[in-house]
């Protein structure tokens, strides 16, 4: 310190400026260094992730995590609660009573007048890619991990392929074409146009078959809330049957049935939604702080109040007498003054300090009513168990047995059992018009002014999609 | 006490005699009359035994006398002692007396004559000595030296000039002269020497718009030698305005600066654009640096519809949209505000210049002389605009017609309102809710002084807002804040410390209750007998609007901001600096949501609390080096410093759910479940930066500055930067030839270019990075990682290349002053959040466009004086600011993200709208030119406003000054209209009543009604159609200050300084074609505050 005061206090002018450049000079290279900050100590970087198969099955984690926490959609992500309600919303199985606060999206729904900038189509969209963008960066980093085991591996990518199928199934069905993102490079998934359904049926197809090779028998952790094999076969029965192909859906769902997994017969109906319920095939756990599952938060209604996803008139009088899944399944606010007050009640927890209801993605009522439509469709000798199929659904119910005389008979018994034994869960009614061809023949009619905009059936490409992509181009009708 | 100058003579020389007999005394007969001697930095006693053993005088003085002295260098050759001793004893603080053969040598006794009070320290007796030589020094406000004052004895010539340490020697002055002290920056002063040797004064700065002190980067310059366009609005304007946030009191003052003001609520944000927005994505607000020290570098900024962007603390969600970070700045502290505009004043900032800089000084001691200031204030206001809604009447007429439109029966399950609920109620929400009257207090108390090398300032001071909401709501603040500079005696050393504290404790409801209007005027009483909430009727449920006052909201910010700058002065031409500064900025939310605020007819109601610390701690370490040097006519400055910067901000939120009682809210600690998220950014910033100004005989200015930068923005080996700019002037009026005329006093030409940047980007945005889910519960006891962002290391400087040229003029000694600039920036590589499709799993990913960007306008100022009396002045400004903007290229537009906002060539304030075609006068509905957004957006309108500015008057009659000031807006906006068809179950303005009934009725609302296509056709009516789009120009009578000055007779009796009184008014009276709310706010919800406010200062 001496010498420095020394020198900048030289008599010499030159020699004290001479310092202070050769100062400066001696500073420049330590700059470099400073605006190099070190990552942030709370994040990872893409290959400390995939560093080892903790972190790897972490990513996957997240998923699940978002799935059941995600709020861009009315309560929830597609997965949780938006598909439901939504899908119920659009097959006249709720309707919406309260104030449409922003845009009358929910109308749109019951109405088949969606337009494109409706925000809760988006969630839709917006929440299925953003779980295939982590399923292919997933994919893509445990190709190029060498820290994980190849169990880990497998199981992962297992996994994530199950995944990315799953969330394509709901995207082709919803939206028909939509874009086959397979990869997570932004460059070349910003301008991808719409492939076509058919290639992506296909790759839903591949991803489940690769999925339930890689997938162990035994669930990955307790409980159901990780993908098995099964899981994979399940979506898969259901992919099969929804492409008609008959035999493969009646393999893959007699596969799950008679594996003995699943329970010989059906729980009680107020046990299938319960989280030890047997019948689960794959369940998701509630991540939110003292909340079950975002059915049981918004449909439930305590006291005499107007329920806000109300059941439809039509839903209701589509029961037969003393079908227990009425009373157990749907709860009435007021069921002396007004009648039509009534709500879903599969789900019977909402808030609450412990968690005692799973959310249920799969179960094996399902596969039995898969089985049945699949053997209906053969005919012949298939017929009989077909009808026996129905009837383990309908014995749980509490109703007699159904004894359809020919095929024709027996899918609309299923049709009408699908619908009241699916009634509000993750839109299969919906699903199922639109597959069958009969969207527009059954519900134009129950809706107000009788509207229906052609090409309903498919639900708009967000508009701010196709403002973000022009390539998109718009489902035909909007 | 004060006694005759003779008397202190007199009673000095005795205490001397009385102390020779201890001190050194020398004594001899005299030997000779005349003195020869010659010295080199010679000490003066020795000196004094030299005269002593040459002439054989006796000298008498005390040693500590003389320890202020200094080396004496001389040469005399046969002087008598007397004019000996005068030029030894010139440049000492001593004086001498002879007596017979003894010399008494006594101090000079020295005087602080403080020019601004008439009455200060002018002595009149009469002097033995008729003629005097006077040494002395003159200072500005600031405790600066006033260099090149000249000085003059009244009605004579001139005798001395100050030097560059505003020190001056005169000789053989006459004791009683009256000395006048006259320069270009300071007001001209006359002092009565009355016998003084020594003197310290301080000056006026002069109050001449030409050579008023302007802040820039690392120094200052004045307007007159400026090569750069810098606006500048002082304290004292600011403070004319009974705002909480300063920014708001700029609106319309400063040309190139557009100030919106984003809501009515305490605490909100405001928006500051300087020359419109330079960039598509990065964050577009200027550079703020508080007394060195950037302030609030790089928050969260809220981008609005209506294309107004505005820079907030971020947290969790609130009513205000954010909350301002100049809620904590004091307006009482500040000096003054510069605003620097073109790159030859913003180069020298470097990446971080591109949008402007905004320098905030704050106050500081301007005299030596003790004193005390007081300020309160305290105002009422209501909204400048208060919305009309249907009564229950309407409402219920309303809702009929819907129905019977509709074709659809109502009944007590699709309209419940009619049909279960009492249709006569009324509730009228807006009175309710908006009823009560804002309320503001403010109290500041100021302490300065100090000494001639030394002085300090002491502030503390609160403020106080209150909201119209229902209930008791407030926003509070405190402030503390001291400044001290000290300059060493030689004025070598110099050192300016200040530091601050602001604590703002805001309570102000997460809801504005604005939004909360269109509840239906017939629904339940909010509250039942025993004041609890009513959450149904008659079994339908109620939205109760009034739950929010239940949910609390309690944030807290604390700011502190302390600076310390360094200077040493080697030579007259070679002077460091070291300038440092802390910012740490805390904030603290939590907002609750009570069991209580909860409808218990849905699922079980659980409390639960949200709370959001963030802590941002900045630092900033500048050395500086600076040469100046005269010769012949030009002045050379140069400046070389270095900036280290470090910003670090690191946040928790923590959800918190599950309390047992809704009494536990405010802390986390009770709560069943907690979820923690945390943020951390570290931001680096370093750099090198020159500048060389050149000045010739004040007419001719060169200003060169540039900047190497880097950031820890961007990837490895994009980091670094390089920005530059030269600026350049001439003083055409110091020209001989334009002497003759001499109706112009001063005109300059200037002209700058340069290249800024804009590293206004989040922080790790090149790095692909994995976080830890939000989720409140880990999934099977495990946490999930996801990924945040798309990984893009390639992406760099945001480029700004700025142009500007302008014309100053000064007229009839600037009794007139205009000035004429027109600016041109253009950016390109721009820095952009470019928007993704979602199908590539996210919306956006960080990068550079080759879009380029053009903002270019003109910016006009007139300043006059119109009248100019002893008693009465009237001063009128005028600004106005017509700035525009251009998407000069952007390549593949048509395929990108942005096709359906950006059109080339036209301003990027745009937006794209499906054609209003009016009401079908058939069907009644709503007719657009179709409803494909990708194709039928045809229309296309900018929303950027297109003119802006403000008039200012101002009169003064003796203790009277009256300020009126309008502010001037030429826009478009978007109409503030409810979201709800006109007929659904949601309350309307009373603008609906113009809808459609009947075939042919020709009117711009369409018919009421519940569903089907109307509702559809309104969604896109109300969101994409031109209709939106309304003419929203405004002229507010934005402030009005009255205040008056009590004379020196009240003074005296009071045993005050100064006193003054005030009233003032803001936003006083609006005038717009805009309707259902606020011009400003474009929103009918949260309409600025109209403000009536009266207080009182005093001074000690």
């Amino acid at each position: 310190m001496k010498y420095i005061t020394k020198i900048l206090l030289h008599r010499s002018a030159k020699i004290r400026y001479i310092f202070m450049v050769g100062l400066l000079a001696a500073i420049l290279p330590a700059c470099k260094k400073f605006v190099t900050v070190a990552n942030p100590p709370d994040v990872l970087t893409t290959d400390k992730v995939f560093a080892n198969d903790n972190s790897a099955t972490s990513a996957v984690l997240s998923i699940y995590i978002d799935m059941m926490n995600d709020q861009f959609g009315s309560n929830g992500s597609f997965v949780c609660f938006t598909m439901s309600a939504f899908g119920g919303l659009s097959a006249n199985e709720l309707q919406w009573t309260q104030n449409n606060t922003t845009t009358p999206s929910y109308l749109e729904f019951t109405s088949h007048s969606i337009t494109p900038p409706n925000t809760y189509v988006q969630a839709f969209w917006q929440d299925g890619y953003k779980y295939i963008y982590r399923t292919n960066a997933i994919l893509d980093g445990i190709s190029k991990s060498t820290g994980m085991t190849a169990s880990g591996k497998k199981l992962v990518e297992g996994e994530a392929k199950f995944i990315r199928g799953f969330c394509y199934f709901y995207l082709v069905n919803l939206f028909g074409d939509v874009p086959l993102v397979l990869s997570p490079d932004y460059i070349a998934n910003m301008n991808m146009a719409r492939t076509p359904a058919s290639q992506v049926w296909d790759q839903v197809q591949q991803d489940l078959k690769d999925a339930k090779q890689l997938l162990p028998v035994n669930y990955p952790t307790a409980e159901r809330l990780r993908p098995n094999s099964a899981t994979a076969g399940a979506l898969l029965a259901r992919t099969y049957l929804y492409l008609g192909k008959w035999p493969e859906a009646e393999a893959e769902s007699d596969a799950i049935i008679s594996s003995g997994v699943y329970g010989a017969t059906l729980p009680a109906l107020n046990q299938v939604f319960l989280k030890q319920s047997t019948e689960t095939i794959w369940q998701l756990q509630p991540v939110r702080a003292n909340t079950n599952t975002n059915e049981g938060v918004s449909f439930l209604v305590t006291g005499a109040t107007q329920p806000s996803y109300q059941i439809t008139q039509n839903l209701l009088s589509a029961f037969e007498p003393n079908d227990l899944r009425k009373t157990t399944w749907i709860g009435f606010s007021s069921p002396v003054a007004n009648p039509t007050w009534a709500f879903p009640t599969k789900y019977k927890a909402g808030t609450a300090a412990t968690v005692t209801e799973y959310y249920i993605v799969f179960r094996l009522t399902e596969q039995y009513l898969i089985r049945s439509e699949a053997r209906a469709h053969q005919g012949g000798s298939k017929l009989a168990t077909g009808i026996s199929d129905l009837n383990i659904v309908r014995n749980r119910a509490g109703l007699p047995a159904a004894s359809p005389t020919d095929q024709n008979a027996l899918l609309s018994a299923l049709e009408h059992e699908r619908q009241v034994e699916f009634f509000t869960e993750w839109g299969h009614r919906w699903l199922d018009l639109k597959r069958t061809n009969r969207a527009q023949t059954v519900l134009q009619p129950l809706s107000a002014n009788n509207t229906w905009n052609p090409g309903a059936e498919l639900y708009p490409i967000p508009g701010a999609e196709i403002g973000n992509n022009p390539l998109l181009l718009q489902n035909p009708g909007y | 006490m004060k006694f005759p100058a003779k008397l202190l003579l007199i009673m000095k020389l005795t205490a001397v005699i009385l102390l020779a007999s201890v001190l050194q005394v020398s004594a001899r007969t005299a030997a000779g009359q005349n003195v020869t001697y010659s010295a080199q930095n010679e000490r003066l006693e020795k000196v004094f035994t030299a005269i002593k053993q040459q002439t054989g005088y006796v000298f008498f003085y005390k040693l500590p006398d003389l320890q202020g002295a200094r080396p004496v260098t001389i040469d005399l050759k046969n002087e008598p002692v007397k004019d000996a001793l005068q030029k030894i004893l010139k440049y000492q603080p001593l004086t001498f007396l002879i007596e017979g053969n003894t010399v008494f040598i006594t101090p000079k006794r020295a005087e602080t004559v403080d020019t601004r009070r008439s009455d200060d320290g002018l002595l009149t007796t009469a002097q033995q000595i008729s003629v005097m030589d006077v040494h002395g020094v003159v200072r500005d406000e600031s405790g600066k030296p006033a260099a090149g004052v000249s000085i003059t004895i009244k009605g004579g010539k001139t005798i001395g000039v100050t030097n560059d340490n505003g020190e001056f020697n005169l000789t053989g002055v006459g004791n009683n002269a009256i000395l006048v002290f006259s320069a270009v920056s300071i007001e001209t002063f006359e002092i009565n020497l009355s016998g003084r040797g020594e003197l310290v004064l301080t000056a006026k700065s002069k109050i001449s718009l030409l050579d008023e002190v302007q802040m820039i980067a690392y120094g200052t310059t004045t307007r007159r030698l400026a090569t750069s366009s810098i606006a500048k609005i002082k304290g004292d304007d600011i403070r004319k305005q009974p705002v909480e946030n300063p920014m708001l009191a700029l609106g319309g003052r400063l040309p190139g600066l557009q100030i919106t003001q984003v809501s009515g609520i305490a605490g909100g944000a405001v928006s500051v654009v300087i020359r419109g927005r330079s960039s598509l994505g990065a964050q577009s607000d200027p550079l703020y640096i508080i007394d060195g020290v950037p302030f609030a570098h790089s928050l969260t900024s809220v981008l609005f519809g209506n294309a107004v962007s505005a820079q907030t603390l971020g947290g969790l969600i609130s009513a205000t949209n954010g909350s301002s970070p100049f809620v904590n700045l004091n307006a009482a502290d500040i000096e003054s505000i510069e605003v620097l505009k073109d790159a030859d004043a913003t180069a020298i900032y470097g990446s971080r210049g591109s949008n402007g800089v905004v320098l905030i000084t704050t106050r500081r001691a301007k005299s030596t002389r003790t004193s005390v200031d007081v300020n309160f204030y305290s105002g009422w206001g209501r909204p400048t605009r208060m919305p009309q809604l249907l009564n229950t009447k309407q409402y219920i007429a309303m809702r009929r017609e819907a129905f019977n439109n509709d074709g659809i029966v109502p009944t007590a399950s699709n309209a419940t309102d009619l049909m279960v609920w009492d249709t006569t109620r009324y509730i009228n929400w807006a009175k309710l809710l908006l009823g009560n009257t804002a309320r503001n207090y403010d109290g500041q108390i100021r302490l300065s002084g100090g000494s001639q090398q030394t002085q300090f300032s002491l502030s503390t001071g609160f403020h106080r807002e209150t909201p119209i909401f229902y209930g008791s709501m407030y926003d509070n603040r405190v402030n503390v804040r001291a400044n001290l500079v000290h300059h060493s005696i030689d004025n070598k050393f110099s050192l300016t410390l200040n530091t601050s504290y602001n604590s703002d404790d805001n309570n102000i409801n997460t809801t504005d209750m604005g939004q909360l209007l269109t509840a239906i005027p017939n629904a339940p009483y909010p509250f039942d007998s025993s004041g609890n909430l009513v959450w149904s009727d008659k079994g339908i449920s109620f939205s109760n609007p009034l739950q929010y006052i239940k949910k609390l909201y309690i944030g807290e910010t604390e700011n502190s901001i302390s600076n310390i700058n360094l200077g040493y002065r080697f030579s007259k031409n070679f002077e460091i600096r070291a300038d440092g500064g802390m910012n740490i900025e805390r904030l603290a939310q939590n907002t609750t949501n009570p069991v209580s605020s909860q409808s218990p007819l849905g699922t079980t109601p659980i409390a639960s609390a949200q709370f959001f610390n963030q802590t941002q701690r900045n630092w900033i370490a500048e050395p500086q080096a600076e040469y100046t040097r005269q010769f012949g006519k030009s002045r050379l400055q140069v400046l070389a410093g270095g900036s280290l910067q470090q910003q670090l901000t690191q946040g928790t939120t923590i959800n918190a759910s599950g309390y047992t009682s809704d009494d536990l809210l405010e802390e986390p600690g009770p709560a069943a479940t907690k979820s923690v998220t945390d943020t951390y950014t570290k931001y680096r910033y370093d750099a090198f930066f020159a500048r060389v100004n050149y000045n010739y005989d004040n007419k001719y200015l060169l200003n060169i500055s540039g900047r190497r930068d880097g950031s820890s923005r961007f990837g490895p080996g994009k980091q670094f930067g390089d920005f530059g700019a030269v600026g350049a002037g001439w003083v055409f009026s110091e020209e001989n030839f334009m002497k003759k005329f001499s109706f112009l006093n001063y005109g300059k030409i200037r002209t700058s270019a340069g290249v800024t940047g804009n590293d206004r980007i989040g922080d790790y945005q090149y790095i692909a990075r994995w976080g830890t889910s939000s989720a409140a519960l880990p999934y099977q006891g495990v946490s999930g990682l996801y990924p945040i962002n798309l990984e893009n290391p390639d992406f760099a400087w945001e480029r700004n290349r700025k142009l500007e040229a302008a014309i100053e003029l000064g007229f009839l000694q600037d009794r007139v002053f205009v000035s004429a600039d027109y600016y041109r920036s253009r950016s390109d590589n721009q820095l952009i959040g470019y928007t993704l499709p979602t199908q590539t799993g996210f919306s956006s990913i960080t990068a550079n466009r080759n879009a380029v960007l053009e903002n270019r306008g003109w910016e006009f100022m007139i300043n006059t004086t119109n009248v100019k009396m002893r008693n009465f002045t009237w001063k009128t400004a005028f600004n106005i600011t017509i700035p525009r903007s251009e998407l000069v290229a952007y390549p593949n537009l048509a395929t990108s993200s942005y096709s359906t906002l950006l059109v080339i060539g036209q301003p990027v304030t745009i937006r794209k709208y499906l054609q209003y075609q009016g009401v079908d006068p058939t069907t009644g509905i709503y007719q657009l030119n179709g409803i494909n957004l990708t194709t039928n957006r045809t229309e296309i309108r900018d929303l950027g406003q297109r003119l802006y500015g403000g008039f200012q008057n101002t009169v003064t009659y003796k203790g009277w000054s009256l300020d009126v000031f309008f502010h001037v807006v030429q826009q478009s906006g978007l109409s503030s209209i409810n979201f709800t068809a006109p007929g659904g179950r949601s309350n309307q303005p009373v603008t609906v009543l113009k809808r459609w009934q009947n075939k042919g009725d020709i009117t711009d609302v369409q018919k009421f009604s519940t569903t089907g296509a109307p509702v559809t056709q309104f969604s896109y009516y109300s969101n994409y159609s031109s209709a939106r789009v309304v003419n929203a120009s405004f002229i507010r009578l934005k402030n009005v200050s009255i205040s008056y000055e009590f004379d020196h007779r009240v003074i005296q009796q009071l045993k005050v300084a100064s006193l003054r009184v005030y009233f003032q008014g803001q936003n006083l009276l609006t005038f717009s074609p805009y309707q259902n709310g606020d011009p400003e706010t474009l929103s009918f919800t949260t309409a600025p505050i109209r403000m009536l406010s009266a207080g009182i200062q005093a001074t000690f």
